[in-house]
Parts: C-alpha cells; sequence; structure tokens
C-alpha cells in the first residue's frame, strides 16, 4: 500500500492504518487537526486560493514559513521528537531546507501522519524518513489543555 | 488489441505497413485498416485519463502542492489547454480532487473565494458555478 521505494524504512518499522484515504486533506492539515482543508503556502505562482495557509505566515516553501504557521496555533519550537508529559508535538519533515511534510505526535508517544491524498498512519517518526519527505528537521510543541 | 491477436497481428506488424492511404477503398486490407485504428492518435478523451490516472497514481502519497501540479502528468493535461477544461470540470463533478490549479492557469479565472481556500468541497463548487456561467454543461 505505501511503496517501499517512497518509505523504505516503513516496512521494518510498521504502521497502523486510520482512515481511508481522502484529498480533502493533506499532512500539515492533519497536524493542526484541521479536517477540512488542504494546508500548503500555495502553489508555483503564489496566486490562487487552492490551499489554505494561515494569514500570519508568509506564503513561502520555507521552514521559517512553517515554524509561523504552527506558531499561529501556540506551538513553540522545540529541541526534538521526545515524548513529554502534557505536551503535543508536531515534526516538520524537509529534503534539505523544503518542508515536504508534517506530523503530530498522540498521547501515547507515536506519530500520526497523513500520507498526501492517501491514508492516515500511526507510527514512529522515523518510519517516513528517508524518502520522500526526507527527514525530521523542525519540533515544535505546545501545552496540551487541561 | 485483441481484434488485433484474432488477426495475428501486432502493433509491431501494423508499424510496418504503409497506412498513409487517404480512404480506405473497397479492396482495403482488413489488416490495413486495423493497424491505422490501432495507431490512430489518443483522442483528447483518452489522453486526460491516461494523464490523470498517472497524476493519481504517481502523486498520491505528496502533501506538497508544489510538487503535485509540477508532476509532468498535470503539466501535461495544462498544457491540454482548453480541450482539457470540460474534463476537468467533469472529474471534479464526479470525484473531486486538486484540479483547480489546472482550471485556474488554462482559463485565466479565479472563482474560489479567499474564505474557501483548500477546501475541497467548497471550491468544487466554485468552479462547477463558473463552469456552468461559461457554458460547460454539467
Amino acid at each position: 500500500m505505501l511503496d517501499p521505494i517512497e518509505f523504505p524504512r516503513i516496512k521494518a518499522e510498521g504502521f497502523d492504518r486510520t482512515s481511508d484515504p481522502t484529498p480533502a486533506y493533506n499532512c500539515v492539515a492533519w497536524a493542526a487537526n484541521d479536517q477540512a482543508r488542504w494546508w500548503w503556502p500555495i502553489g508555483p505562482d503564489h496566486s490562487g486560493c487552492e490551499a489554505f495557509w494561515p494569514k500570519k505566515a508568509p506564503r513561502k516553501n520555507t521552514l521559517k514559513a512553517f515554524t509561523l504557521a504552527f506558531k499561529t496555533l501556540k506551538y513553540e519550537q522545540c529541541k526534538d521528537g521526545t515524548f513529554e508529559k502534557g505536551f503535543e508535538k508536531i515534526a516538520i519533515y524537509a529534503i534539505g531546507t523544503t518542508p515536504t511534510h508534517a506530523a503530530r505526535q498522540l498521547p501515547d508517544g507515536k506519530w500520526t501522519h497523513k500520507i498526501g491524498r492517501n491514508i492516515d498512519i500511526s507510527t514512529t517518526l522515523s518510519s517516513v524518513e528517508e524518502g520522500i519527505y526526507g527527514k525530521a528537521v523542525r519540533f515544535m510543541k505546545r501545552k496540551i489543555p487541561k | 488489441m485483441n481484434d488485433a491477436a484474432t488477426f495475428n497481428w501486432s502493433v509491431a506488424d501494423a508499424t510496418r505497413l504503409d497506412i498513409s492511404m487517404p480512404y480506405y477503398g473497397p479492396g482495403a486490407n482488413t489488416a490495413v485498416i486495423l493497424a491505422d485504428f490501432m495507431l490512430a492518435p489518443e483522442t483528447d478523451a483518452e489522453k486526460f485519463q491516461r494523464l490523470k490516472v498517472e497524476w493519481e497514481e504517481k502523486t498520491i502519497n505528496l502533501s506538497s502542492f508544489d510538487q503535485m501540479v509540477a508532476h509532468p502528468a498535470y503539466v501535461a493535461i495544462i498544457a491540454m489547454g482548453k480541450r482539457a477544461v470540460p474534463f476537468l470540470l467533469a472529474e471534479i463533478k464526479t470525484s473531486p480532487n486538486h484540479w483547480f490549479f489546472a482550471l485556474r492557469k488554462i482559463t485565466g479565472a479565479n472563482p474560489i473565494p479567499k474564505t474557501a481556500a483548500g477546501n475541497l468541497r467548497k471550491m468544487t463548487e466554485a468552479w462547477l458555478k463558473w463552469g456552468k456561467k461559461n457554458g460547460y454543461p454539467n
């Protein structure tokens, strides 16, 4: 189901499928807990409305723009994806410095990923690395409201 | 292709034939007519379908909008120009997907309100409404 050429670590690390495929939202939206929109800082000509992006973040495909987008949801940059009780974390993946993917940590420490227009999966942080998403390069966290 | 198998002809055989004849006369060879059929260029509908399936398969795991719309199959659909518009509108009606960028690039129209940005259902509605207004039957 997930191509081992695109995801070379997925077979070894395993995953649980947690949804059907849908083009309604993508990984960034899913990390932001939004299942109604496709989030992206827009396509090559930067002039359409084909994707949602928070107003306060620049419409550029950069780590800075992604960081500012998640800051609008009260996330702050943190060191890594280690589980911290009372906090929710997100990870931004990139090839070089170009963002490709985002994931959100679940209360059990696993990570939930929306794979493009494909399925949602629950797995590790590293299982989708080294393929089409590159590496998890930036981490952010926010307090889970009590 | 099943018909070709019945006649024991392959595409390789067909390519060796002279199929430049302007019409099929009364004594035309059945195999020549069949070869012409087999080598006929794709219709717009066939081309759109082939490119659409390729794009859907090859980009299903991408989240990056930039990468999705830069895929050669997507670019080739944009290159079809206005001939692709009826197929794109029919496609989003039956199976909504991210064809809105292609529609905007081809038509120059931008009917999606800012409040609908990224919302598949609302973006689809906006483009179908545009299609109706611009003479594309739904």
